[in-house]
């Protein structure tokens, strides 16, 4: 049932009325319970003097690390010396790991060694050696067979997975040669295209690598750890930020009428005294990707077709959708701080990294961009109140997908935590841009906070693992669109939860 | 952006209300507010219920809190209280009055375990629930939902903890698709625009955020001649007047001479030596300014004309550039308030025009050209004798209704190292004869050239293609000679 609340009698005597209910004592520092709006007694006389506590938002620093902005881009170089950089990077980490659990390991009177490059394995001979992952797919994307195919038949539908058990190979390369790995250990690591690891085996007559024990890099060292202490004391509620992703704006009249409650809730307008002190205490709002809709193109009639300038048709613009996302950001931006990440349907650059919204699609919202509004990129790396968050807007952890069997995106997410990198199947079937001097992928130091944007559900992990025991929380963030939730984590306590709309 | 939206609430809502409470009128800028403001208002019982009743029961509108709040400048909770109160009583003797409520809280779910059926041996480590697995677990899950008010107890009863139950809006009949309400939050986006959020924000409730500041519209610089739509109407009553044809011109000129006498009067008057200075400043920079222009405004005065010319009351095509090209002169109309500033422009626009003009019918194969002088004249009549100076100048050119042998070259400007201007050549036509045949015929007309330097600058690009639209409506044209892609050394 409801709460009831008993107001207490006024402080103060009002001036006489026929109002049966007594009027609560509503002031600035008074304590008001849950209480039900509906049966609080009004009387506006003295309403006047009374105020409601006019909340001042908490505020929190953000710093964007510049990790993922790129420069000049050209397209020029190959893609393939991106392996090469993230094998560069992650090698030595892997090495430490590998020495640590298999120095000294005997198999059947052998004793394990390392085998410095992949052409060096000898057949019989148990040894480990480190090198990148390729998984070998039939159903993957493949440019020349799209080539041949589409002079005959109507494109396949898009796959949910590109995983055919028994047919697909896993191959280990690395700067010398390749190999194949076969073994049931590599079952439950649910590897990818683009992971560096270290396997441990020997070679098959038939030039197979029988894979026995597999390592990864495992989680990278964490600065500046959280002490988020077990609940002996409430620490939480004092700072909070909320995540939302996939809102995507589509510009009609009758738009998502949770997007409104979802901007009224955040404003401080929505709900009673504790919902809005609740409310103030979020510092900002970071969205994931997504915000607009994906535009339909009819194709033109025949006959019809306009006149293309620039290769289309200018009059079939839909700015609605840009439109709808720009007053929705003018309404936040005045009282809260707005993080933005390009997603794959929002207009920025197809690939990875995408850069930052271009201010001209906000026309109202951009006249906040040295205060409130901040762009990013996607991925992104951003430090709030000294907490490092790392998030994407979906297109990684979408794309690790297609390449394990299951559902369990919250375990693919933490894969991609110990692997250290965010996009590992960048450049193979996720389209990116080809990095020179380092790969940006390659996660170099743990973050707090791990959240992917646009997923199914709303799921949540706190992982702690790590030789220094590091703290991660990791947030996939729903569609809102479809799952009407938006993410609450608390900055101190590192915990999250999710706040449904409805209509 | 300032929008002053009609509201439209009945005229005279003036009159209902009591003289101590005087309600804002829509979008104006009310603030700075102080608390002892509010005290003046001295509310009453009854004001809000007026109002109320005014909008939901004779306006039939939808009144949802946060209009309401805004409407009466008071903190969106009392608004809460104040739509609750009026639904009570109007309850009882009117029972049209459909209430919406929002209700917060927190329902018990069962958590869904993703992996029940999954290998065991997932990594489960630093889960926050404590695990034991195939037992049903809950989770308290925060909701903020809408309903109308039939659906409120079974909603109510869903949630197990209740937080808040408080009425959204207030509206004249049942309402079957809640998403209605959207339209009232884009009432209150367009309707209550405020220069200073932070102000507004403490009245009303908006959880403050003093950090959050709005850079200013940044001050353009005075509005480029060509580009300002300014005093259209004189304008584009030259242009008309330009336009159309010989007989009806005289009449028309006439007529708009007369019109225009008295205006430009007006115009010019108020600022004689501005003109003055601004003129002999102008004109070394205008002659320049114009021909180096001519082919970045070719476009736009193209554009403009074509606007014109399609009669003032139909819609001009509107190509993207245009319609571009319109938003930067509403714009720049409104941060460019000086009149003098618009005059000069406005002087230095008609100038320019009377130049294109003479030049397109130079383009025309035309007989128009006889007739040129007259309306220039008539120009030159309705102008101030201060204008005689400038007019001189531009004579000799306008009056050049003699045919140019082919290869001459007019308007050759060179800027940054590139020639430009309009050359005459012999063009192929080709004609479809009464018998079918087609015959190419070579026959004079005028084409923009641009020797390019070194590196070549894509901006002229667009502009010729525009500009090559307009002019040769028929045939495609052949290009004079490939030498001049090359620059000359």
């Amino acid at each position: 049932g409801a709460f009831h609340y008993q107001f207490p009698p006024p402080p103060q005597p009002c001036r006489p009325s026929p109002n049966p209910f007594p009027i609560p004592p509503i002031g600035k520092g008074a304590k008001m319970g849950s209480s039900s709006k509906k049966s609080s007694p009004m009387d506006l006389l003295s309403d006047v003097e009374q105020t409601y506590p006019i909340h001042e938002r908490v505020q929190s620093a953000q710093t964007e690390l510049e990790k993922f902005t790129v420069e000049g881009r050209t397209y020029q170089r190959q893609f393939a010396t991106m392996y090469f950089l993230r094998l560069v990077d992650l090698k030595p980490s892997v090495e430490a790991v590998a020495l640590e659990t298999w120095e000294g390991t005997e198999i059947g009177g052998d004793i394990v060694q390392r085998a410095d490059r992949v052409l060096e394995v000898r057949q019989g001979e148990l040894c480990w050696i480190i090198g990148t992952i390729y998984m070998d797919m039939p159903l993957k994307p493949n440019i020349l067979e799209d080539i041949t195919k589409d002079q005959w038949i109507a494109a396949p539908p898009p796959r949910d997975k590109y995983v055919t058990p028994g047919a697909d190979q896993i191959m280990l390369e690395d700067e010398s040669g390749r190999l194949r790995l076969v073994g049931k250990a590599l079952e439950k690591e649910c590897l990818v295209t683009g992971v560096v690891v270290g396997v441990m085996g020997t070679e098959t007559k038939d030039g197979d690598f029988d894979v026995v024990d597999v390592i990864v890099p495992e989680l990278p060292p964490q600065e500046n750890k959280l002490d988020i202490g077990e609940g002996e004391k409430q620490r939480g509620g004092k700072r909070k930020v909320a995540l939302v992703s996939g809102l995507s704006f589509k510009g009609n009249a009758m738009e998502n009428f949770e997007t409104e409650l979802l901007a009224e809730y955040l404003l401080g307008e929505v709900g009673g005294v504790d919902d809005q002190e609740s409310a103030s205490k979020i510092t900002r709002l970071i969205i994931a990707g997504n915000s607009l809709a994906p535009a339909v193109t009819l194709p033109p009639v025949k006959g019809e077709e306009k006149h293309k300038k620039y290769g289309y048709d200018s009059t079939a613009y839909n700015a609605n959708p840009a439109l709808a996302l720009d007053s929705l950001l003018a309404t936040l931006l005045p009282s809260l701080p707005v993080t933005i990440l390009p997603g794959p349907t929002d207009p920025a650059n197809v690939s990875l990294p995408q850069q930052p919204l271009h201010p001209a699609i906000f026309r109202n919202a951009k006249h906040y961009t040295a205060s409130s509004l901040h762009t990013t990129t996607n991925p992104c790396c951003i430090d709030i109140d000294g907490l490092k968050f790392l998030g994407t807007a979906g297109q990684n952890l979408d794309d690790v997908y297609k390449y394990v069997e299951g559902e369990d995106r919250l375990g693919m997410c933490e894969r991609l935590l110990r692997w250290r990198c965010v996009a590992p199947t960048a450049p193979d079937t996720l389209w990116s841009f080809p990095f020179e001097g380092k790969d940006m992928y390659v996660i170099k130091e743990c973050p707090h906070v791990f959240f992917i944007g646009n997923q199914e559900r709303f799921e949540s992990r706190l992982v702690e693992a790590g030789p220094q025991k590091q703290l991660c929380r990791i947030i996939l963030i729903p569609k809102f669109s479809e799952t009407k939730e938006a993410v609450l984590l608390d900055l101190d306590t590192l915990e999250c939860e999710s706040v449904k709309f409805g209509v | 952006m300032d929008h002053i939206l009609a509201f439209s609430l009945a005229s005279p809502q003036t009159s209902i209300y009591p003289a101590e409470f005087s309600l804002p009128p829509t979008g104006q800028l009310h603030f700075p507010f102080s608390p002892s403001q509010l005290q003046d208002k001295e509310l009453t019982m009854g004001d809000f219920k007026k109002y109320l009743e005014s909008s939901v029961i004779d306006e039939h509108e939808i009144v949802t809190y946060r209009i309401l709040a805004r409407r009466l400048e008071v903190h969106v909770n009392v608004a809460k209280q104040m739509l609750y109160e009026f639904h009570r009583c109007h309850k009882k003797q009117d029972d049209s009055i459909y209430a919406t409520y929002i209700i917060t809280g927190e329902r018990k779910e069962v958590i869904k375990e993703v992996g029940d059926d999954e290998d065991e041996d997932e990594d489960m480590s630093g889960s926050p629930f404590e695990i034991t697995p195939r037992e049903v677990r809950f989770r308290y899950q925060k909701v903020v939902k809408l309903v109308g008010e039939e659906k409120l107890e079974e909603v109510k009863a869903e949630i197990e903890n209740v937080k808040t139950v408080h009425v959204y809006s207030l509206g004249p009949s049942r309402i079957k698709d809640l998403s209605v309400l959207s339209a009232c939050s884009e009432r209150v986006r367009s309707e209550f625009v405020y220069k200073d959020e932070q102000a507004a924000g403490k009245v009303y409730g908006m959880i403050l955020n003093h950090l959050a500041t709005k850079t200013p519209k940044p001050v353009r610089p005075p509005a480029r001649p060509h580009a300002v739509a300014g005093p259209s109407a004189s304008r584009t009553n030259e242009k008309t007047e330009a336009k159309e044809g010989p007989g009806a011109k005289s009449k028309l000129g006439t007529g708009t001479k007369v019109k225009q006498e008295p205006k430009t009067k007006t115009e010019k008057k108020p600022a004689p030596t501005q003109m003055k200075r601004s003129q002999s400043a102008v004109k070394p920079a205008l002659k320049k300014q114009s021909s180096s222009n001519l082919l970045t405004s070719w476009g736009n005065a193209a554009n403009k004309k074509a606007g014109s010319n399609s009669s003032s009351t139909a819609h001009s095509p509107k190509t993207e550039e245009g319609l571009v090209g319109m938003d930067l002169d509403s714009d720049e109309d409104e941060d460019d308030l000086e009149p003098a500033l618009l005059r000069d422009a406005a002087e230095d626009a008609r100038k320019r025009r009377e130049k294109y003009e003479e030049l397109d019918k130079m383009m025309e194969m035309s007989d128009d050209e006889d007739v040129k002088p007259k309306p220039r004249r008539v120009r030159e009549e309705v102008s101030e004798g201060e204008q005689e100076e400038a007019e001189e100048v531009h004579e000799p050119l306008e009056k050049k209704p003699i045919e140019l042998p082919t290869g001459s070259v007019v308007n050759v400007v060179t800027e940054g190292g590139r020639r430009r201007g309009r050359r005459k050549v012999n063009k192929k036509v080709q004609v479809k004869d009464e018998d079918g045949y087609l015959v190419t015929k070579l026959e004079p007309g005028w084409e923009s050239f641009s020797e390019e330097e070194p590196v070549p600058k894509p901006k002229p690009k667009p502009k010729p293609a525009p500009k090559g639209k307009k002019k040769n409506a028929g045939p495609m044209t052949g290009q004079g000679s490939i030498n001049s892609y090359f620059f000359k050394k």
